[in-house]
């Protein structure tokens, strides 16, 4: 068979649409992605920024905190408050990154896949090269 | 023109009249008989100077028979004179015996000039004239024969050779891409991800201390949230460090199985040429091989049929009582003549040809290209390109 460099083109320009095309499904999910963590911390944020005043409150209601008085029992209260904010906020990070990751390892995954896919073409086009070099080596030795 | 003799007559010219000489049927062109031919008007006298002169009378011809016929019948019926031909006496031969014996003179002469037309064609080898020009024939077929298979050859090869480089360049060229292509491109996407741990959230400092609150256990929870996920960072960077070995390994197997291939398909090549040579070769040599068998069967066949021309007229030599085997003694001793002369010595250019036929295919092509372009190349011509061989034809 004779060596037609325009179906290498054709698979190749296959492949990159098919890769382009997941990066990009990829990319939008990851910014949803990144949305959504956004606004769920924000969300939490929000919780925590208007639970503490009401913690306060509760405490002062019952003389427990006062510009003269600072109770054990409050500062326990706010310490366990603030360790709490700190422990979720932590958390809703974590899970971000951690699905920001996925979303990196299937990027490069899809990258390598698609790369692998362009050396595998070009290594095929090198061996019907040679092929082709060698079919018409036959045929110019009369043999074909 | 039609042939006049004996047995066409037809009215001639008074001169042609005269003596026209007959050609007896087998005779050679050359043998004539002396048998007078009457005129067309013919008279008693002048019948009487065509018979001949001392033997007979006549009283005249029958012209409706052809004259030699017409001749005879007017002897036959003469009273011929007892009168001797040779020499006196009553007892001499008649004009017919005399005519006779002129014709067994003519026969016998005729039998010795063929004998000796056989001898000579023995002695010098007339016999086998056509059968050395068709021999001449057919080597000048065998040279041409031979050239040509010879001129095919080198077309093959050359083809070979040209096939070859152009296959060599294009998979050198494909292979040198690749290579050029993944050298370029290497294949680890993990490399280039970003790892990190993130900023922990704050632990309230301002607040508490607005409170007067301590803020250092959340401090330390704060540390211990930055701690795991700095270890969560750790892991990934794990991982994508192994997917990383992984995809960097695969992109040196790509290279190796590329120099694989590359090294097969020059190795392929390379076979596939001498194959190709061997076959070119391998037929060149079937087509000598085949041209001489067909050139030593017809030589075969020409000198089988010289030889039995020979032998033709040696049975006509002998049955004609001649002697053949003096001729063939004095063949053998010009055989023996030439097996005792001592062998010409060969010229230079010709031991180089000769040395062809045990050189290597290189060697071969090499001395076929100086042959042709140096036929009468002398020993100092054949020292400078050839120095070994030419050590040897000195």
């Amino acid at each position: 068979m004779a060596y037609d460099p325009s179906l290498f083109e054709s698979r190749r320009r296959g492949y990159t649409e098919n890769y382009g095309a997941t990066a990009a499904a990829s990319q939008y999910a990851r910014t949803l992605a990144q949305q959504r963590g956004a606004r769920a911390r924000q969300d939490a944020l929000r919780q925590y920024e208007t639970a503490q005043p009401q913690l306060v409150r509760a405490y002062s209601r019952r003389n427990l905190v006062s510009p003269n008085v600072r109770s054990g029992i409050f500062s326990r209260a706010m310490q366990d408050f603030a360790k709490e904010r700190a422990r979720g906020l932590s958390e809703f990070d974590l899970a971000q990154q951690e699905q920001m990751r996925g979303f990196d390892l299937e990027d490069a995954r899809l990258l390598q896949q698609y790369r692998s896919a362009l050396g595998d073409l070009e290594a095929e086009k090198a061996r019907e090269i040679a092929d082709a070099a060698r079919q018409l080596f036959a045929f110019r030795a009369g043999a074909m | 023109m039609a042939q006049r003799g004996v047995s066409s007559y037809a009215p001639m010219d008074p001169e042609e009249q005269q003596f026209v000489v007959g050609r007896a049927k087998g005779l050679p062109a050359g043998a004539r008989t002396n048998i007078p031919v009457p005129s067309s008007n013919p008279t008693s006298a002048s019948m009487a100077d065509m018979v001949p002169s001392t033997s007979v009378g006549g009283t005249g011809f029958d012209f409706s028979q052809d004259p030699f016929q017409a001749a005879l019948a007017a002897l036959g019926s003469v009273n011929i004179s007892p009168t001797p031909i040779y020499g006196g006496g009553g007892s001499g031969i008649t004009a017919s015996d005399a005519l006779a014996k002129r014709k067994y003179e003519d026969e016998l002469a005729k039998e010795r000039r063929q004998i000796d037309a056989y001898r000579s064609m023995l002695a010098g080898g007339g016999y086998r004239s056509g059968a050395d020009r068709m021999l001449a024939l057919i080597n000048k077929q065998g040279d041409t024969q031979k050239q040509g298979i010879e001129g095919v050859y080198g077309d093959a090869m050359r083809n070979i050779l040209g096939g070859f480089t152009t296959a060599k360049t294009l998979t050198g060229q494909g292979y040198s891409d690749l290579e050029k292509y993944l050298t370029q491109n290497p294949n680890n996407p993990y490399a280039g991800v970003q790892v990190s741990a993130g900023a922990a959230p704050d632990a309230m400092e301002q607040i508490l201390s607005a409170y007067g609150v301590s803020a250092d256990p959340v401090r330390a929870q704060v540390a211990a949230e930055q701690a795991a996920a700095e270890q969560s960072a750790a892991g990934f960077q794990n991982l994508l460090n192994t997917l990383g070995g992984v995809a960097q390994q695969s992109d040196a197997s790509r290279l190796a199985e590329m120099m694989m291939a590359q090294n097969l398909a020059q190795t392929t090549l390379g076979q596939q040429r001498f194959g190709y040579e061997s076959q070119a070769a391998q037929a060149q040599a079937q087509a000598l091989a085949d041209m001489q068998a067909r050139l030593a069967e017809a030589r075969l066949a020409q000198e089988s049929g010289a030889e039995q021309r020979r032998q033709e007229i040696e049975d006509t030599l002998a049955g004609a009582g001649a002697d053949p085997t003096a001729v063939k003694d004095k063949d053998k001793d010009k055989d023996k003549d030439k097996e005792d002369a001592p062998e010409k010595p060969k010229k230079p250019i010709d031991v180089l040809k000769a040395r062809m036929e045990t050189a290597n295919p290189t060697l071969k092509a090499k001395i076929e290209a100086f042959v042709e372009k140096n036929p009468r190349a002398g020993i100092k011509k054949i020292e400078k390109a050839f120095p070994k061989i030419a050590s040897k034809i000195k």
